[in-house]
């Protein structure tokens, strides 16, 4: 499944956020969005799920337009997984996945068996069984990220759309959870994450975009991305962008560090 | 926060507190009937019994005391689904059934019928349609204003309750001092005390209408509790299951005001006493919230009309409990609820 | 935690039970209620009674035991019949210990009403075993249907009597006649109607002095002319204080000092606990010719306040006392025999003149 966005603009009154943005995510592909904050990613995610009406351009998810698709309909095709927040009222890791199966079950009803045995799937599929009657919210951050993965799975969607994944984890849980979306991706669903870790994105995206006041500012493999003058013009800093490893890893470096 | 125990003992634990509770009530009384005579006068109905009781205990057991206990387990349930319901669709641990001035507009609209000299089934009835037409202008100024559409709603009604408040003050300074203003007053602190058959019936067509989406769609609104942009994307139509959580617990709330008067705290403190226990997964809070409701709702009136010699107004009491576990939920709070 | 819950939840379950089993014996130990509520089973007469709302209702031919609803109802119904309460509305005030009967203290109270509802307990109501309970007041449109639905829930028939200023030997006749103390009741209709007539026949054959009703902790605030607790005063005095919107309340309108400056009345009358004591000593009350010539008083308070809060019949002795201050060449009548023959009728005590004196100290100048 893919996601197609073709010449996007959206505006919150007079103000212009999305300025014509086009790009495709393909199946079995992890596309990193890069930009600084108030780059307009946040805004390009919402118009992606169907959160936000009155853009104009076209979204299409596996070739069909988000605009004709009924919410449920919608749910199918893509997931969202929020940054890490927590909820006003703590449920059970179990409950939490669960949750993702809402498109199945008719409003009137509660899930029943199929639904739990798509959960405790889903949960198996992510290697946190052992936390299923644990509570979300005293989780660690890269838990709480994992279960979010895992209910984005259980809805059964192709198109996992990650708003920071990694934001606000520990080194460790970073890896963890870094390399849970590319097992993903090797099983074939389409992944969308918005970072600011130039770093990771050049590590483990297939594509990388960059979002610069509303518009693409550039496009592409990740080698031909990460570059000296795209993070001065993305961030505003100087930096030496160094290759280790035969280029398989990129890392930036600071001018004005400690000499 | 970690339930001790599975949802399902839970509700069974609750619904065999509030059947014990149920025939408690029926045993207490200033009138004092016997358990042989209570048993007998309840049998009668059944099967023919030579009365062994005078016809004073047969008006006491069914004209005061039954329609009373009734109505208790009715506003108690209403209450406490309403303020579950809130709290979930607007994501606030601290939402109660006031939230959106149903009871700030049922009170207006009794205290301008007192004013207005109206019989008591008129003042039900006004207050209860002031309080779904304070809601109506309350979901219509948040479906206009625009950004987050929590936020607007909350703010709407607090502005709406508050114009409603200082409404129901004007009618209390206009008021005639000797008689009405009493009666206004009395109204407002809440009482369960002349129910009857009427507003028995008057009552439980509107909570029904509330209860039963509200549990049906229970389960949806834990979902709706994670925020909005997630529920949407999960495939909730979060608008339209606000909408009707909100309208059904608008019904439940008002239609208990307009019968029971102010009686507050019971919709905020059963719900969380109820997530201690069954845990905050909706397919069990909703029922035990029902069930924990009326049964809290049958005790405190069983201490309102038995305590003291006159009836207590029972939204003082239900204050004076719920406030000082407002306090403890307060003081407990940090990442627990 | 969930564990400590369900401890408070089975907690207040024991401290309810505890209060309903000290309340249980408090109820079996109201006064002749079991053998009053078998005798109430054996069918007596019942006769046709219609009250003010128009109701028929059936009542008891015989009438022995009666409850009322509220404070206006019991200082009437006080007055003709205290030994057939099985209970009183409210709690007689605590000045009442010099005056009344002990047996009269000692009635159970059964809580107010208003409207449909009420502080009345309608189970303690019942244990009382009233025959017939007795609404005094106003006739306003609701009464009759809350006084059926109250009937038909209890089983007791209630009645309504309407009650105003002018009009008390009415109520009293028709009281009589429900309790079957014609003379009794003429007595007291007669005297109210003596009263009523005898006060404003002198007001209205002298010229109206003009008069304020001040109250409050600042004395600021004002009885206004036409609003609900003035009756007594506009019938009696030229009621200076004309406000754009008089308030019903008892606290009355709040006014300014300057205002009060401009009315300048010739008699001020100051409501007990207001600022009677300290108005000879401020300088801008000084100013005013009432207080400068000293024809200010208090409102004398025994049992109640006699300028009506309640509004009830006490107001006679108000209207006795205001007509005396405020023409005392007109109304030649000794105070004290008339108040003596009010707390006779009303409360069934003998007033001696040591309490009187007492009474009355800031009340006459």
């Amino acid at each position: 499944m893919s996601l197609t966005v073709e010449n996007l603009k959206f505006a919150y009154g007079r103000q212009e956020v999305l300025k014509g943005i086009s790009f495709t995510a393909s199946e079995g592909e992890l596309l990193s969005v890069l930009g600084c904050n108030g780059a307009g990613k946040s805004t390009l995610f919402k118009c992606m799920l169907g959160l936000l009406e009155g853009y104009s351009g076209r979204i299409l998810a596996d070739g069909q337009d988000i605009k004709t698709l009924s919410l449920r309909k919608l749910a199918r095709k893509t997931a969202y997984i929020p940054q890490l927040h927590y909820p006003a009222f703590s449920y059970s890791v179990f409950d939490m996945v669960l949750m993702g199966t809402a498109h199945r079950v008719s409003p009137m009803a509660s899930p029943g068996d199929k639904e739990k045995i798509r959960t405790h799937n889903a949960l198996e599929q992510m290697g946190i069984a052992g936390l299923a009657e644990r509570s979300y919210n005293h989780l660690s951050g890269g838990e709480q990220q994992l279960v979010l993965m895992a209910r984005a799975l259980a809805q059964e969607a192709r198109i996992l759309i990650l708003d920071e994944p990694t934001a606000s984890l520990d080194f460790g849980n970073r890896i963890r959870v870094l390399s849970k979306i590319r097992e993903l991706v090797g099983n074939g669903y389409t992944v969308i994450q918005s970072t600011h870790d130039p770093e990771n994105a050049f590590m483990y995206s297939d594509r990388v975009l960059a979002v610069k006041s509303g518009r693409v500012i550039a496009e592409g493999a990740p080698s031909e991305i990460l570059t000296e003058e795209l993070m001065r013009e993305l961030y505003g800093v100087e930096v030496d962008v160094r290759s280790l490893d035969d280029d398989k890893i990129r890392i930036c470096i600071p001018k004005n560090r400690r000499k | 926060m970690k339930k001790r125990f599975s949802g399902t003992k839970v509700i069974w634990l609750l619904a065999l507190m509030l059947a014990a509770a149920a025939v408690c009530s029926f045993c207490l009384g200033r009138f004092s009937v016997s358990p042989r005579q209570l048993f007998g006068i309840l049998l009668s109905r059944i099967i023919y019994i030579e009365p062994f009781w005078t016809g004073t205990m047969e008006v006491v057991v069914f004209n005061i005391r039954l329609p009373r206990i009734l109505l208790a387990c009715l506003v108690g349930c209403s209450l406490s689904a309403a303020g579950a319901a809130y709290q979930g669709v607007f994501q606030n641990p601290m939402a109660s059934p006031d939230l959106l001035g149903a009871s700030s507009g049922a009170a207006f609209g009794a205290a301008l019928a007192i004013l207005l000299g109206a019989s008591s089934a008129i003042i039900t009835l006004s207050a209860f349609l002031s309080g779904i037409v304070s809601v109506a202008l309350v979901l219509l100024i948040g479906q206009r204003a625009p950004g987050k559409k929590v936020v607007n709603l909350i703010l709407a009604g607090i502005m709406v309750s508050s114009i409603a408040s200082a409404a129901t003050s004007f009618v209390k300074l206009v008021a005639d001092p000797s008689n009405q203003l009493p009666a206004i007053t009395y109204w407002l602190m809440g009482s369960l005390s002349g129910a009857k058959r009427g507003e028995l019936l008057f009552a439980a067509i509107p909570m029904a209408i509330g209860l039963i989406p509200l549990f049906a769609f229970r389960w949806r609104i834990n979902i709706l509790s994670l925020g909005d942009d997630e529920a949407r994307s999960m495939g909730v139509n979060v608008n339209m299951l606000r909408t009707a959580a909100a309208l059904c617990a608008t019904l439940l709330t008002a239609a208990s005001v307009s019968v029971s008067g102010m009686i507050g705290w019971v919709g905020l403190v059963m719900p969380h006493i109820c997530r201690r226990l069954a845990g905050n997964d909706y397919r069990f809070l909703m029922p035990a919230s029902m069930l924990g409701g009326a049964f809290f709702m049958l005790l405190i009136d069983n201490i309102s009309r038995n305590l003291l010699s006159t009836e207590i107004p029972i939204g003082i009491l239900t204050a004076f409990i719920g406030a000082p576990f407002f306090i403890y939920l307060i003081l407990r709070r940090g990442g627990r609820i | 935690m969930g564990k400590r819950l369900l401890a408070l939840l089975l907690a207040l379950v024991i401290a309810l039970s505890v209060a309903a089993c000290t309340a249980k014996p408090a109820s079996t130990a109201a006064p002749s209620a079991s053998p009053a509520s078998e005798a109430k089973q054996t069918p007596g007469k019942t006769i046709k009674f219609k009250d003010s709302t128009g109701r028929e209702v059936d009542v008891p031919a015989e009438i022995k035991r009666i409850a009322v609803t509220g404070p206006s109802a019991q200082t009437v119904v006080f007055a003709l019949a205290p030994d057939m309460l099985v209970g009183v509305a409210t709690p007689f005030a605590d000045s009442a210990a010099n005056f009344l009967n002990e047996k009269y203290l000692k009635l159970p109270v059964l809580g107010q009403l208003y409207g449909g509802k009420g502080q009345i307990n309608l189970e303690a109501l019942l244990a009382a075993a009233p025959q017939v309970v007795i609404d005094i007041g106003d006739t306003t449109g609701n009464i009759a249907a809350d006084m059926d639905s109250l009937a038909k829930q209890t089983g007791i028939p209630f009645v309504h009597i309407s009650a105003s200023i002018g009009k008390m030997g009415e109520t009293y006749k028709m009281l009589g006649e429900l309790l079957g103390l014609k003379n009794e009741a003429k007595v007291l209709g007669d005297y109210c109607d003596e009263i009523y007539n005898k006060t404003t026949a002198i007001a209205n054959s002298a010229k109206k002095v003009s008069v304020l009703y001040c109250l409050g902790d600042k004395g600021i605030n004002v009885i206004a002319q036409k609003s609900y607790h003035s009756e007594a005063i506009d019938l009696l005095a030229d009621n200076k204080a004309v406000v754009a919107s008089p308030s019903s309340k008892g606290t009355g309108n709040e006014v300014d000092m300057e205002q009060i400056l401009k009315w300048d009345p010739e008699v001020i009358i100051f409501a007990p606990d207001s600022v009677y004591k300290t108005v000879s000593k401020d300088p801008s009350w000084q100013k005013l010719k009432a207080i400068s010539s000293g024809r200010y008083y208090e409102v004398p308070y025994g049992m109640h306040n006699w300028m009506g809060f309640p509004p009830s019949v006490q107001r006679y002795m108000g209207m006795l006392w205001l007509t005396k201050i405020l023409y005392p060449k007109e109304a030649t009548y000794d105070l004290y025999t008339e108040i003596q023959r009010y707390y006779k009728l009303f409360y069934h005590c003998d007033l001696t003149q040591e309490q009187y004196k007492a009474m009355m100290v800031n009340s006459l100048g």
